[in-house]
């Protein structure tokens, strides 16, 4: 047993001495452009992996207001929430309302029967 | 492929987001009559009671219309709403046909109104006028307001 974890140090410190033997022969020029890959694998996916986190937040709060306000009770005092122009617009398809009024209702009803639509009055 | 997907779906969450609050923004329920404020009934009762105070002469008539209106199922009132979308897209000469035709085929037998329909396809517009002339409705239209 002492031999197999002896054996593996000296393993070990061999290929320590090779590596450290190893870097002594590389050229400055390849060590900085070494440097600079590892530098840009370290720094680029941090940059992207904040952005996403940063959009889907943004996204997921987004959501979850849009899904809450269909969640609000909409029935709020009619007097301070509905102003007179949601009012006034009802008013506009109101005046429908007079129009109804200015023929004769069966008049209306004729003109969608079977027997007028083919009647091509338009 | 993936990064399209993964471009797409913050916009399609987006467009969602914005759609839901846009209908969040744009519909407010209205309450029922009752609760509505005076100055909300004053604005809907508005334009009919203008159009009451306008032509003295018209009430019995609007007043009948508005009985008929209220005798009526919702099926029918339903269907009426629908031939009045198609009479406001006549102008005043088809109107006018409209009105004589209806009156005419009140008084005709099914068999007459049969006859009538195929002469009318068959009429020129010279034969139209010249129908409707003769056989229009004795009262004369309410011109319109609007």
């Amino acid at each position: 047993m002492n031999t197999e974890i002896d054996r593996n140090e000296t393993f070990d410190r061999d290929m320590r001495q090779l590596h450290a033997a190893a870097m002594t022969h590389i050229s400055p020029q390849t060590l900085t452009r070494l440097r600079a890959t590892r530098h840009a694998a370290q720094v680029a996916p941090q940059r992207g992996h904040a952005w996403r986190w940063m959009t889907a937040s943004a996204f997921s709060a987004v959501l979850a207001v849009a899904v809450g306000m269909q969640f609000l009770p909409r029935s709020v005092p009619v007097s301070t929430a509905l102003p007179v122009a949601a009012a006034t617009g009802i008013a506009s398809d109101y005046n429908d309302g007079v129009a109804t009024l200015e023929e004769n209702p069966d008049l209306y009803l004729w003109l969608a029967s079977s027997e007028a639509e083919p009647l091509a009055m338009e | 492929m993936k990064t399209l997907f993964s471009r797409s779906l913050p916009l399609a969450l987006l467009l969602l987001a914005g759609n839901v609050l846009a209908q969040s923004a744009t519909a407010p329920s209205l309450p029922d009559w009752d609760k509505l404020t005076p100055q909300q009934r004053e604005v809907l009762i508005a334009p009919v009671r203008e159009r009451w105070n306008s032509d003295p002469e018209q009430r019995p008539r609007m007043l009948e219309h508005a009985q008929r209106w209220k005798t009526m199922t919702p099926e029918q009132r339903k269907q009426a709403r629908k031939g009045m979308r198609r009479f406001e897209h006549m102008n005043p000469q088809q109107r006018e046909e409209a009105r004589a035709l209806f009156e005419q085929m009140k008084k005709l037998s099914p068999e007459q109104r049969k006859e009538l329909r195929e002469d009318w396809r068959r009429m020129t517009p010279e034969q139209r006028r010249a129908w409707v002339e003769k056989h229009a409705p004795k009262v004369p239209p309410i011109p319109p307001t609007r």
